[in-house]
């Protein structure tokens, strides 16, 4: 019996399913990725995408508008950036009667997609402006606020060689991102299909497989899923694990962090965790699909203190730990 | 059936199963503990002594807690939350049924909760709670089973690991009680001499469960010197007997009385006294018949103690074997002295003093003519009886054949009879060498007079001897 509700898992799984295999026409390798970064724009959250140049990340975005006809824009962030490059500026325009008038211009970040690259070369303020959007979903300028088009959805990528004359993003900042991802350098495969692929006369071209409405019933999709309490103790679990200070925290934490993850922590891994869960045609949660997330989502939130540093522990190290040794509630 | 009714109904039944898993599982850890403790105070007993009490109540109580605490545990109530995450645990299901557990409580009736119940309900439906939940053999079972055979092993095989440790809590009292009330049934049918009596008092001590090892020991040490006490006044009655045959064998009509006495056979010895005495009596011989009847009497008491020496000698043998057997079950035994007597104590011991009345007695009825002064002293132990004031003395060789009367040799060079050759107790092999005795007839008077020559049980002799001489020479 197809109930509406399996009817609508079904159209989710489908067309998440749709838009993976469409990028993966382009994309080579990431799958994972891929899926996570669907995950989030699913999830009304925003990537922080990490790997050495030209893996591939501002390609990956790129293709995802494409294929799911949203519009995009990229901003190359620089040192020399301003706000109003981003969220754009108010300009003088004049009338046909010659009358003077104030009218804002809108930058880049009015798009549904949004790559940000290389967000750490821009100094804080620009940051904080770009970070501010995705928080609030709007724009304040010219004593009036401008909301996004939805879905707004931001992908900043960062490169962890070359740090000198950057700005980081402050930890309070890499909070607001829902998931932080790692392009990995391509195998000798991937590598091949990529060399194939771009190096000929027709390149691969996406077709847009998913429009802009149907994005956002997924959303809502999302947000439906019901959770058990058992499951988001799991979750929270997690996240106290991760605090040196806490009576949960695990006995790493202790010894390798310095702060750990916030509650936007929790929200991440729960979220993450109902795509995930819709993705394996389920309409509740399972601590499985907690802990399918748990990496992406509390990796960037950990701060680790200067021992981590010396002994080159890295937050993955950690989290894995804690979920070898942390239980899932037995009721 | 609705959704929730099926996803309850397989809950309870997994319930059910843990519970009952549980139980057994906490039944046989409950189990294990307790056969444990038990062993472990089944072998520290013995080590408690008169604190073994304490331990058995302290024990009682904690096992009784543990019992409760185990119980508790075991039967209290398994939430359909538990059973619901231990079937998603066994079956894989991902939280599926924990989730829907929850949901049916907590969570309001959304499209995707209903959705996820009617799942859950349909994945319930086809679970085999028996096959999920199997009815497990808890794992410590043989752990278990092998302690409950050491325990029992402990108890029945070793039997001394259970039933020492009161006689251990009594500072390793040697336990024969029902032994020493055996023995003591056989002293009823003995005169009521003040031997038999030490004897049957110190066996009535014994005979008392709570006797300590001390008071055993001193009832022990008792029936050993009431024995030595019989055995000198049956050494004494022995040489009376001989004595009284020696008088007896010049008279014709006593003639085979005496070679009865001379023979150990007191019954018929008597028998033909008592002839004597009837026939005394019909040929009006008054005189003559007390003196039999006299006779008669010495030869029955003599009878009787030595009948009283040989049943005390073997309640003392008994003893001794019975004292030996409870000491080696006593761990602390080994240490003491041994009390029991000496092998050849059973033996009668030859001593000069008790001859001394009898003899006297007898050469008076012979001849009451020569009696001067009175006799005096003791008819038995191992002291001699006082000289008769201003008796006539004999030789001395002849007092000191008479000493060696008992081991004169019979036919063959044996002595005559075996029983009269009795080996003295250590103590007074010490004081007196019988040997000596008899090498000392030979030697000339020098050498009887020399002191280092005479052995020290005859030196009164002598010395009365001479005393007595120089006082005849003043007369």
């Amino acid at each position: 019996m197809n109930t509406v509700v399996d009817r609508q898992i079904q159209a989710f799984r489908d067309q998440f399913q749709r838009v993976r295999d469409e990028i993966a026409r382009v994309i080579v390798g990431n799958e994972d990725v891929v899926a996570n970064v669907m995950t989030c724009l699913l999830a009304r959250g925003h990537v922080l995408l990490e790997g050495i140049p030209g893996v591939g990340k501002t390609k990956l975005v790129q293709t995802m508008a494409d294929a799911m006809h949203l519009r995009f824009s990229r901003v190359q962030f620089t040192p020399d950036l301003m706000p109003g490059d981003i969220i754009g500026t108010s300009i003088v325009r004049e009338d046909d009667s010659g009358k003077k008038f104030f009218e804002f211009q809108r930058g880049p970040i009015f798009s549904n997609m949004v790559l940000a690259d290389e967000i750490n070369r821009a100094t804080p303020k620009t940051q904080s402006a770009l970070l501010e959007a995705m928080q609030e979903n709007s724009v304040s300028a010219g004593g009036s606020t401008h909301a996004l088009d939805q879905p707004f959805f931001v992908l900043a990528t960062q490169n962890p060689i070359e740090m000198e004359g950057t700005y980081p993003l402050p930890e309070a900042q890499m909070d607001r991102f829902l998931f932080k991802l790692k392009l990995d350098f391509p195998d000798v495969g991937q590598l091949h299909t990529i060399v194939d692929r771009t190096t000929q006369q027709n390149e691969p071209e996406v077709e847009r497989v998913l429009e802009r409405e149907q994005i956002l019933d997924m959303r809502e999709t999302v947000r439906a899923i019901p959770v058990a309490r058992p499951v988001q103790e799991y979750a929270i679990r997690l996240t106290l694990a991760t605090h040196p200070e806490s009576s949960g925290g695990h006995e790493m934490a202790r010894k390798y962090v310095r702060f750990g993850s916030s509650p936007r922590g929790t929200q991440s891994l729960i979220l993450g965790a109902k795509v995930h869960a819709l993705m394996n045609d389920r309409v509740y949660v399972s601590c499985e699909d907690v802990r399918a997330v748990t990496l992406p989502a509390m990796r960037h939130r950990i701060l680790l203190n200067f021992e981590a540093e010396a002994e080159r522990i890295d937050p993955d190290q950690i989290l894995q730990r804690i979920l070898e040794t942390v239980p899932e509630p037995k009721e | 059936m609705k959704d929730r009714e099926v996803i309850h109904a397989a809950l309870h039944e997994i319930a059910r199963r843990i519970l009952l898993n549980r139980v057994l599982r906490e039944l046989v850890y409950a189990a294990g503990v307790v056969l444990f403790s038990l062993l472990v105070f089944q072998l520290i007993r013995p080590a408690a002594g008169r604190a073994g009490m304490l331990l058995v109540a302290g024990l009682g109580i904690g096992l009784a807690c543990f019992c409760i605490y185990v119980a508790w545990r075991a039967f209290r109530r398994v939430p359909l939350s538990q059973a619901a995450g231990e079937a998603d645990a066994r079956a894989r299901l991902r939280d599926e049924l924990k989730s829907a557990c929850w949901f049916l409580t907590n969570e309001g009736a959304t499209p995707f909760v209903r959705e996820q119940v009617a799942r859950a309900a349909r994945t319930a439906q086809h679970l085999d709670p028996a096959a999920l939940v199997p009815t497990r053999t808890p794992r410590n079972l043989p752990v278990v089973t092998a302690l409950a055979v050491l325990l029992a092993a402990t108890s029945w095989v070793m039997p001394q690991l259970s039933h020492s440790w009161e006689t251990l809590a009594r500072h390793d009292r040697p336990a024969y009680p029902k032994e020493a009330a055996d023995l003591r049934a056989r002293l009823k049918e003995l005169p009521p001499d003040p031997e038999v009596q030490q004897v049957e008092q110190a066996l009535s001590v014994i005979e008392r469960p709570e006797a300590s090892a001390e008071e055993v020991e001193r009832a022990v040490k008792a029936v050993r010197e009431a024995g030595e006490q019989m055995n000198m006044r049956a050494a004494a009655a022995s040489e009376a007997l001989a004595d009284l045959a020696a008088t007896m064998a010049g008279r014709a009509d006593l003639a085979r009385a005496a070679g009865a006495l001379e023979d150990g056979r007191t019954q018929e010895a008597m028998a033909q006294i008592q002839r004597a005495v009837r026939d005394a009596a019909e040929g009006g011989m008054d005189t003559d018949r007390e003196t039999l009847q006299r006779t008669l009497r010495i030869v029955e008491e003599a009878d009787a103690v030595m009948q009283a020496r040989n049943e005390i000698a073997e309640i003392q043998r008994e003893m001794q074997d019975f004292h030996a057997l409870s000491a080696q079950h006593s761990p602390y035994s080994p240490g003491q002295p041994d009390p029991s007597p000496p092998p050849e104590a059973g033996r009668v011991q030859l001593h000069s003093g008790g001859v001394s009345q009898l003899g006297a007695r007898l050469r008076l009825d012979d001849d009451e003519s020569k009696q001067e002064g009175s006799g005096v002293g003791m008819g038995s132990g191992d002291s001699p009886s006082l000289a008769l004031e201003g008796a006539s003395t004999a030789r001395l060789d002849v007092q000191l054949q008479l000493e060696a009367v008992r081991i004169e040799s019979g036919e063959g060079g044996e002595p005559a009879d075996a029983s009269w050759f009795l080996v003295p107790s250590r103590e007074q092999a010490a004081a007196a060498g019988l040997a000596s005795v008899r090498e000392g007839q030979a030697y000339t008077r020098a050498d009887v007079m020399s002191p280092a020559r005479i052995p020290l049980r005859q030196r009164q002799l002598v010395k009365d001897y001479f005393i007595n001489l120089h006082e005849s020479q003043d007369q």
